[in-house]
């Protein structure tokens, strides 16, 4: 019964993390139907940048997404510019290959300024933990899921509450619609698609906290990401945050009950049996394009 | 009010599909344009209100040239476009709908607010269906949404594309209805329309519309009664088929 | 023409060079290069059946080079046959691989089966690193080394690639022309639209995916006899998956030989890569290098190689095709040719209705769209399906073609019951339809669209021709009846939308079904369209041919239709002849409005206006 709780409550913890890792690339897909599979060296790449102010500065790293995440906003943007607008012209599997030789070209750059070891990052309560009725609740984990739960909220009340937020989610609905009405919808996909890439950031300094990582860790993270908006329901904000729950916890408990070697498949398990099942995801729109058209 | 002086303008790398527009929409009339299917006749509402940048020639807001400014500009000099399809928003509530007719002018939220209340005056239905997404209303409903959300910025031209496609001929009559009293008001309403009836006994004027070209302008009613164009554009009535 | 001629002597010329370079150069470098770009070729050309032709794109490719090399290792481990005969037996399991694939993505489509493709490449790769105990997991698995002379060098590796790379283009190229071919082209262009023509989309996709997987498979074992050595990371890796997708988008995704071509064009910069960068930071360079290829690929060749190629060339040979858009059709000849005599699959009952709906239901959520409709069409009648939007005709429709599953009742098709049918049951049985918004296949010219669709199936008719004789006359024909003839070749994504409505009307014909419904064919076309399709739904029931119609068009409607059902929320509020209809006080104030004739819909003769 404590080993059930202690799992539990570890992945409660964990997936408050994932819900924000995978809320970049649900934005990124529900606005303008892109996977961005860059998000994976995006994040990596914020937690290397985590990890040098850290090691400068001496700073709390989990506050340090003060500084990572515009830092990615501004990477965003450029990126949707340079790449990605003529990549979505073209059809969805080429925007794919484009963002995925962006990952590549960021675990490069990565491996060349930071070298290929793996790094972590180790504030002095990384190794804490909050005892309550005998369980643990190890420090990183909680403040780290509550940073999260802070950006998320604020992602979702810039959402539902700004002009901008307006704009993205009526150009995330019909781009002609928001045309017709005076939205420049190409700046608005801009924005949208380096807000996504900045949600990365954030996570990426959360997680540099909780696992060690290295330049090849973003397949891993990409898989995940994949697999909880996949869960969720692609382009459904509070799917993802569900969706990021429900693998974690089925990740923590894979890996007290079965082996930790099997809960690396949790995800794409969870993929291939959401997708065969219920295609739309547990909250969100349906996936199956004929559908939508009948 | 909106004069098209020589406008050529197509899309991509496609050849024009307007080539050399020149007519006018008086100020405060109808104007319906018609025209077999690809004449161009939606392509010239594009070049209208800034969804298309034309390629040569002139659009004249009264003397102001707006051909090549962007939507948001022509927008706020009040010229509104009401689509044939794709126009809403599915997943944005009724409300958000309407009152994102107003985007052009967002800062001004006490005037948007107090705008959208006198419309949903005007249309029940979006007082009753305020909450409920685009998605879940009917063909007609939409319509009428659309039209509400023009009218947020109180606009002095509208530009209709299609307005009765798909629609059943109750909620063509209450589009009638509704372009009519838009009319009563002062807008300028420029409309395209397939079904030409229709568009002719509503209109003031008419615009012969093919191959991107203008054939024919003139009063609606006698392009109406003129037989020529009548066996020329509007197809003979089945009726009369069957008894040739 | 010329342009064909130098093609062949292209191919011929490169066949006859890459037959003859072992035999007259020994360098190693060299064979290498080559044997890599032969397994990229055939791993990109496989990839190109259900990605280019089926457009489902899979990132998951590199599982079935990995499920032919471990087959073909623990079988030459385990009972000591040569690697080159067992390598068969790894094609064999990538294909039964790619059956699971295509089962499991069997409800996904888009990017959705993307993802789908991703996840089962993982999924594999895994359970091959944890089953140790027959893989020998991440420790890796040893291969006996090739027993030939070891002056024949790489010869046997290299003419086994070159000759499986000849087999995976002619294979390639046969299913490009037959039948599969065009199904799996309809599929990728509109898949529940072939379903609803009669294409069985279900086996046509799990062929291509064996098809797709079978050489791959191949590969892997002769690859895996290659490098001696096995590891599931570098076997089951993302990276050759995507170099297998960048290769086939550099070429040109769906044609024949665009898949080729980019592994020509990608290997050799891969080994240059590999060979000329070194120094602890190579691999790091090599990520940047390729990472950023792939995404400049995007940026400067967004077709392909031989698709912008092509374009281009098509560009300098001939004047932009003048736009078909915008013009007046050419005059309806005074007797539109006669279809082909329609033969009737259900029996003969002179008094039972042919098409019979009884207590059909079906809900959105709360929204009863259908409720309780009930209705007979008579055979060889024209009967009309009016009433206010959301009333439900459309509904009904999706329901009587299967393309939605009713939640109850029952729809007869003279005596047989086909709701529990599926759609391309449905259209075999002689059930047509067109669609509100029309939908053609877009890449497909216009004959093409009339051989999608299919009465039968049988895995052997899949290996015809896609369009021959009898049947290419027979679209020609049905193109000539709808006055189509002349655009047979064009593009049908190119069409005006009236235009397309014609040729979705044709297509239906080509299933010269027993019951055609039409779901507004005359919206959003001009009024003299509007009259050819009157004058062909006429003709064509006097052919025989019963015919259900929606439309608002209420003129038209009057004077088509013998019978007319009025539908009101979801159920049939009148029926009777048109005379009857228009005077029905509950139609008029349920449809119409009121009593007086709106402007442009008036029930009574409108011709007196003109």
């Amino acid at each position: 019964m404590g080993t059930l709780l202690q799992a539990l409550i570890l992945g409660l913890l964990v997936g408050g993390v994932y819900a924000l890792v995978a809320s970049g690339m649900n934005l990124i897909f529900g606005v303008m139907q892109v996977v961005n599979l860059a998000q994976g060296g995006m994040l990596i790449l914020s937690a290397y940048l985590t990890y040098t102010l850290w090691e400068a500065t001496g700073l709390d790293p989990l506050l340090l997404v003060v500084i990572t995440t515009p830092c990615l906003l501004v990477v965003g943007w450029a990126t949707y510019y340079i790449f990605i607008e003529r990549s979505r012209t073209t059809d969805a599997s080429m925007a794919l290959v484009t963002t995925f030789g962006l990952t590549l070209v960021t675990k490069g750059v990565i491996a060349l300024i930071w070298g290929n070891e793996p790094r972590s990052v180790t504030p002095d309560y990384a190794n804490r933990s909050f005892s309550v009725l005998g369980l643990r609740f190890p420090q990183a984990q909680v403040y780290a899921c509550l940073v999260a739960a802070v950006v998320l909220t604020g992602l979702y009340l810039l959402l539902r509450h700004t002009w901008l937020g307006q704009s993205i989610r009526a150009t995330a609905s019909s781009s002609e619609g928001a045309r017709l009405i005076g939205i420049q919808v190409r700046s608005t996909w801009a924005a949208a698609f380096a807000l996504g890439v900045a949600a990365a950031g954030a996570g990426g300094s959360l997680l540099s906290v909780l696992y060690p990582f290295m330049p090849s860790s973003a397949d891993h993270w990409i898989g995940l990401m994949l697999s909880i908006i996949v869960l969720g329901g692609m382009g459904s904000l509070p799917g993802s945050v569900l969706g990021a729950v429900v693998i974690a916890l089925a990740e923590s408990l894979t890996s007290t009950y079965v082996s930790p070697d099997w809960a690396a498949a949790v995800p794409y398990l969870a993929i291939i049996l959401v997708l065969v099942a219920r295609p739309q995801g547990l909250l969100g729109a349906r996936l199956r394009e004929d559908m939508s058209r009948a | 009010m909106i004069t098209f002086k020589n406008l050529v303008a197509g899309y991509g790398r496609a050849g024009d599909i307007l080539r050399g527009i020149d007519f006018t929409a008086p100020e405060s009339a109808i104007t319906c344009i018609v025209g077999p299917n690809g004449a161009g006749k939606s392509t010239v509402l594009k070049a209208c209100s800034g969804l298309l940048r034309p390629r040569g020639g002139q659009v004249l807001l009264g003397d102001e040239e707006i051909g090549g400014r962007s939507p948001a500009e022509i927008l706020r000099r009040g010229v509104v476009q009401v689509p044939q399809h794709h126009g809403l928003f599915p997943s944005l509530t009724v409300r958000e709908n309407v009152m994102l007719g107003a985007f052009v002018n967002r800062r001004e939220r006490d005037r948007n607010r107090r705008r959208y209340e006198e419309i949903a005056q005007v249309f029940p239905l979006i007082a009753e269906r305020a909450g409920d997404k685009a998605a879940s209303l009917s063909g007609g409903q939409r319509r009428t949404v659309e039209f509400a959300r023009a009218l947020m910025l109180r606009p002095r031209v509208v530009l209709l594309d299609e307005p009765t496609l798909g629609l059943d001929p109750k909620a063509c009559k209450q589009i009638a209805d509704s372009i009519t009293t838009l009319n009563k008001e002062g807008v300028t309403v420029l409309m395209v329309e397939q079904n030409v009836r229709f568009g002719l006994t509503l209109a003031d004027h008419a615009v012969v519309m093919e191959g991107g070209r203008v054939l024919h302008t003139g009063a609606a009613d006698a392009l109406l009664a003129d037989p020529d164009m009548g066996r020329l554009f509007f197809g003979a009535a089945p009726e009369q088929q069957e008894t040739s | 023409m010329t342009i064909n001629r130098l093609r062949a002597g292209g191919i011929g010329l490169a066949a006859v060079v890459l037959a003859g370079l072992p035999l007259v150069s020994d360098n190693g470098y060299l064979q290498n290069m080559a044997i890599m770009v032969f397994l990229l070729a055939v791993m990109a050309s496989g990839w190109n059946i259900i990605s280019g032709y089926t457009g489902y794109v899979s990132l998951g490719q590199s599982a079935f080079l990995g499920a032919g090399a471990y087959t073909t290792a623990l079988l030459s481990i385990h009972t000591g046959v040569s690697p080159l005969l067992a390598a068969p037996a790894g094609g064999v399991v990538a294909a039964a691989a790619a059956l699971v694939l295509s089962l499991v993505g069997r409800r996904t489509r888009g990017i959705a089966f993307v993802i789908v493709s991703f996840a089962f490449l993982e999924l594999t790769a895994l359970l091959v690193s944890n089953w140790s105990s027959l893989t020998n997991g991440n420790h890796g698995l040893a291969l006996p080394l090739p027993t030939w002379d070891r002056a024949y060098l790489n010869w046997p590796f290299y003419y086994y690639l070159l000759v499986l790379l000849a087999l995976t283009v002619w294979g390639s190229w046969a299913i490009r022309r037959s039948k599969l071919g065009i199904g799996l082209m309809a599929i990728r262009d509109d898949e529940s639209k072939a379903d609803g023509v009669g294409v069985r989309t279900d086996r046509y996709k799990m062929l291509a995916f064996a098809a797709s997987a079978f050489p791959i498979g191949i590969a892997g074992g002769v690859y895996a006899y290659y490098i001696a050595f096995l590891v599931p990371a570098s076997m089951f890796d993302i990276v050759i998956a995507m170099q297998i997708v960048l290769a086939a988008h550099l070429g040109g995704v769906g044609t024949l030989w665009g898949p080729v071509l980019g592994a020509f064009l990608l290997e050799p910069l891969n080994q240059f890569t590999n060979q000329n960068l070194s120094g602890p930071d190579a691999g790091s360079w090599r990520l940047i290098i390729y990472g950023a290829l792939l995404a400049a690929i995007v940026l400067f060749f967004p077709k392909g190689v031989l698709t912008e190629g092509a374009a281009w060339l098509a560009r300098r040979r001939r004047t932009e095709p003048q736009a078909t858009a915008g013009t007046r059709l050419t005059a309806v000849p005074d007797r539109l040719p006669r279809p082909t005599v329609i033969r009737s699959r259900t029996p003969q009952t002179a008094s039972a209705p042919l098409l019979r709906v009884e207590g059909l239901n079906k809900a959105f959520g709360g929204l009863h769209a259908v409720d309780g409709c009930a209705f007979t069409v008579e055979r060889n009648s024209i009967t009309g399906l009016i009433g206010p939007n959301g009333s439900g005709k459309t509904t009904v429709f999706n329901l009587l073609d299967g393309s939605l599953a009713a939640d109850g009742g029952s729809i007869y098709l003279g005596e047989r019951r086909i709701d529990h049918l599926a759609r391309w049951q449905r259209a075999h049985a002689g059930l047509a339809r067109t669609f509100q918004a029309t939908r053609v296949f877009p890449q497909l010219t216009a004959l093409e669209n009339l051989a999608v669709p299919s009465r039968s199936f049988s895995t052997a008719g899949l290996t015809a021709s896609a369009i021959s004789g009898k049947e290419a006359a027979r679209a020609h024909e049905w193109l000539a009846f709808v006055g189509m003839d002349a655009y047979a070749e064009h593009r049908a994504g190119g069409l005006s939308y009236g235009q397309q409505k014609l040729i979705e009307l044709a297509q239906a014909l080509m299933l010269e079904p027993e019951v055609l419904l039409l779901d507004e064919p005359a919206a959003g076309i001009n009024p003299t369209l509007v009259e050819r399709l009157a004058d062909i739904v006429r003709k064509l029931n006097e052919a025989a041919t019963t015919v259900v119609i929606v439309e608002h068009n209420m003129p038209l409607v009057l004077s088509l239709c013998d019978h007319i059902h009025v539908l009101a929320q979801g159920h049939v509020i009148a029926s009777g002849p048109p005379g009857e209809i228009e005077r029905d006080p509950a139609v008029l104030d349920a449809y119409l409005g009121d009593h007086t004739p709106g402007p442009g819909n008036d029930p009574a003769p409108s011709g007196a206006t003109a």
